[in-house]
């Protein structure tokens, strides 16, 4: 979505306040909002400061910037938000603002540093192209006949890379066939979160491409950003015609649950978190914790705030990139919200997701183990 | 001082985080989502505790510059949106439930605590009691509906907000913080009294004489079962004689009207709506009955309430803010007025004449307040606002029907600037004369709101 087509709706925000908070009003879930205060802050705020800026009513600054980028794009709003047929634009008007923002070099330095990046070598950590396979293991078992790919994504390959071996180990397990391509490129989601939607399409382009011509009829992530972008942002941003389903792992699993064996007893309080970009922005709550309700002797417990009305890890939108601190913030009070239901374990199915919950609890010292659904099924499994 | 050393002394009273001078802050604060044109603000900024209120209060005492409270925002009628610029204290950070007495049934909350919170608060911790809730969307603060004596839920057994305060805290124009009602000599804020009651002083004063950050609101049982009633009358003219019916039964736990032209089937008809409760389902079908023939009677004719209709009046918060997105445009205002009761009918036929001389689809209601002591109407305008003529024409229609409730012997009710004046135009010289005596005498620099509650 462009500023011009927001323009024809963005009027329509009553600034009534739904955005800011869970269904149920116990507590504000706008992770900007709550941290800022500012009625500016609010998602409403944030969709009249960008009408502000569309009828030359305000200049585009550092600090509009600032607020345009210290939202998480978790999509709270967009489920709080009661106005039909606008609510779900919530999210790709912020995009757009963003892009704006970028277009009149407001865009944050390291986003830039990483958008140049990725335009070059494919992905946003600063890492070379040809090393993106350096985390798969010799011993796994790849097909290249089939018509599945497995596609990594960035943080997986070069970051959360047990994320990405323990998805392939998984699959060898179940006897899944499947290929990946060392030829594959970012999926383009931190360069759509921050508004640099140009060399994203690039990567979805040649991506979309990839897959067509190894004739792939299925494609799954590990990853619920990457997910969050093929499945939605390719078809309906970019336009791109898909030849392929689009699977998070789990739903892939959920698909196979018959084949998940398991030789050990997982004899621990568990519970989930719901990456946004799986939740709320795909509506894919149930495919985890079917998955996980599997696992022998599990107690598994949700947090209070969960499903649509999960609190966001914080990581999302470029915040991790642009607002370290508070990301880990946010990612040490949902990890205080998993100790709340004496959770032994915090799940979640998002390397991004992961990456700054074990970083929160680094920082703050917190007692409780975060896995990746993957890791714990590797353990676990026969 | 100049500007610059005014910002760094709120940054000094609250830290750097929670004020600002900057543009887009000012924007978002120079407006709210009624009809009312921007008005400039200076600064802003977001107090924690009473002491930092106080210190921002000595500091615009001091330096004269104008201060304008602010809860949710939601008022629509533009009180927030400074008339002479200076500072808006957001009071949202102040949002701590400091107690519930489940005994004296009363919750002791900070100016910022919102109705969602208060709600869900106690949903979660005291199921069987609750709070009045206004038709409002779940952040107004509890503090802002009380301090505009709105209404809501529950507001026909109990009055308005207003009416359940059982005390204030309230910061005044010199920086004191005074204390109103029992918790002036007690631990408890059970009562108003018995002492000389001061609290009326700050209530519809829109922050002319104080700012309130503490208060005691009553909460009142819970039912277990609650249920709508559900009528249609042709003739507005059969209203009083309704509802003084439907309040003798004193079974109605709320009673709402309304006249909309959506959807078609409702054209040409007010409607009524009587709350009933129970403590078991099967409790509520003789009430059905009862007000069946009740209705019939007073010349209305019972009808089974839509389910959309049913679920959309008994969630709580009512979704008002619909009202918002009724033609798209993204805005809405209304006069509230409140009325004597037989001067209703004469308000929806005239009321719905003054929104099709502005060409808006009339939207009217009304909700009982305190039996048929008082009743609130409501003269709902929506708008587009992306066209600033469409705005122009609401704010037309508002002013005219000010005057009509006034003419009807109403008050208009958290009157935006243009209704106030034609309020102090028809108020006795005498009221106004005590009550400018009292503000001049609290507040002599005139920094609290100015610009509300005066004449030209």
């Amino acid at each position: 979505m462009s500023l011009d087509i927001a323009k024809g709706i963005l009027h329509r925000c009553f600034r009534c306040g739904y955005c800011k908070f869970t269904f149920d009003f116990t507590d504000f879930n706008c992770p900007a909002y709550k941290k800022y205060r500012f009625e500016s802050y609010s998602s409403g705020g944030k969709m009249w400061l960008i009408w502000g800026l569309i009828n030359n009513e305000l200049k585009m600054s550092e600090n509009l910037a600032k607020i345009l980028y210290s939202c998480t794009t978790c999509g709270n709003c967009v489920e709080n938000c009661k106005f039909e047929k606008f609510n779900d634009f919530w999210v790709d008007i912020i995009e757009a603002a963003r892009a704006e923002a970028f277009k009149q070099g407001f865009g944050l330095e390291k986003f830039k540093t990483f958008g140049e990046h990725t335009a070059k070598e494919h992905n946003p950590y600063l890492e070379s192209h040809q090393n993106r396979l350096d985390w798969l293991p010799g011993d796994v078992k790849m097909s290249d006949s089939a018509n599945i790919a497995y596609y990594v994504g960035c943080t997986a390959s070069y970051r959360q890379k047990k994320i990405a071996q323990d998805t392939v180990r998984i699959l060898n397990r179940i006897g899944i066939e499947f290929q990946l391509s060392p030829e594959e490129w970012c999926c383009g989601s931190p360069l759509i979160r921050t508004g640099q939607t140009d060399i994203a399409l690039e990567q979805a382009q040649h991506n979309v491409m990839l897959f067509k011509n190894a004739g792939i009829k299925t494609v799954f992530t590990s990853c619920a950003g990457c997910y969050r972008t093929l499945k939605e942002d390719y078809p309906r941003k970019f336009e791109l015609e898909l030849d392929f389903e689009v699977l998070h792992l789990t739903e892939l699993l959920e698909r196979n649950i018959e084949k998940l064996e398991f030789a050990k007893l997982l004899n621990k309080t568990v519970t989930y978190h719901d990456p946004c970009h799986l939740g709320r922005h795909a509506n894919l709550y149930d495919s985890p914790r079917v998955i996980l309700k599997k696992f022998p002797e599990i107690n598994f417990v949700e947090m209070k705030k969960n499903r649509e009305n999960s609190t966001c890890c914080g990581a999302g939108g470029g915040v991790k990139s642009g607002f370290s601190d508070w990301a880990l913030e946010q990612a040490r009070d949902r990890l205080l919200e998993a100790k709340e239901v004496n959770a032994e374990i915090l799940v979640s199915t998002c390397p991004f997701c992961n990456r700054n919950f074990i970083d929160a609890k680094n920082e703050f010292n917190i007692d409780i183990d975060i896995f990746d659904l993957t890791e714990l099924l590797v353990e676990h499994m026969k | 001082m100049k500007k610059d050393g005014i910002i760094k002394a709120l940054k000094d009273i609250v830290g750097n985080d929670f004020a600002s001078n900057e543009p887009e802050h000012l924007y978002i604060y120079s407006q709210d989502p009624g009809a009312s044109l921007p008005r400039p603000v200076d600064f802003v900024v977001l107090p924690k505790t009473t002491e930092e209120l106080q210190e921002i209060v000595k500091l615009a005492n001091e330096e004269k510059i104008p201060i304008t409270p602010m809860g949710g925002g939601l008022t629509l009628s533009g009180l927030v949106i400074p008339v002479k610029g200076g500072i808006v204290i957001d009071l949202k950070r102040m949002d701590q439930i400091i107690e519930i007495n489940r005994y004296s049934r009363y919750a002791l909350i900070e100016a910022g605590v919102t109705t969602g919170k208060l709600l869900s608060h106690l949903k979660e911790n005291y199921p069987d009691l609750e709070p009045p809730i206004p038709d409002a969307p779940p952040s107004a603060t509890v503090a802002g509906n009380v301090l505009i004596h709105g209404s809501g839920y529950l507001s026909q057994k109990y009055g308005d907000q207003g009416a359940m305060v059982n005390g204030l805290e309230v910061v005044l124009p010199n920086g004191d913080n005074a204390k109103l009602g029992s918790c002036a000599l007690s631990n408890y804020w059970f009562a108003k009294g018995p002492i000389p009651d001061m609290i009326g002083l700050f209530l519809s004063s829109f922050g002319t004489m104080g700012i309130v950050t503490k208060l005691s609101l009553q909460l009142q049982p819970k039912p277990k079962c609650r249920d709508i009633v559900f009528g249609l009358m042709k003739d507005p003219n059969n209203i009083p004689e309704l509802l003084y019916q439907i309040t003798a039964t004193d079974l109605a736990e709320d009673v709402l009207l309304g006249m909309q032209d959506k959807p078609d089937w409702m054209k040409g008809y007010v409607f009524v709506m009587t709350y009933i409760t129970a403590e078991k389902k099967e409790d509520l079908d003789p009430q059905v009955k009862l007000f069946k023939r009740l209705y019939r009677k007073a010349g209305a004719n019972y009808m089974k309430a839509p389910k959309k209709m049913q679920d959309l009046y008994l969630q709580k918060p009512i979704f008002a803010a619909g009202a918002a997105d009724y033609r798209k445009g993204g805005g809405f205002e209304y006069v509230g007025a409140n009325m004597p009761l037989e001067k209703i009918p004469e308000a929806y036929i005239k009321g719905a004449e003054v929104s099709r001389k502005f060409g808006i689809p009339p939207t009217l209601g009304s909700r009982l307040i305190g039996g048929t002591h008082n009743i609130v109407m409501f003269f709902s305008y929506s708008f587009n606002r992306a066209d600033p003529d469409d705005m122009e024409n609401a704010r037309s229609a508002l002013e005219e029907t000010n005057k009509l409730a006034l003419e009807l012997g109403g008050i208009p009710w958290k009157a935006e600037l243009g209704a106030q004046k034609q309020i102090l135009k028809k108020m006795d010289p005498n009221y106004k004369k005590l009550f400018f005596r009292i503000r001049n005498l609290l507040d002599p620099n005139g920094i609290m709101n100015p610009g509300n509650w005066e004449e030209v």
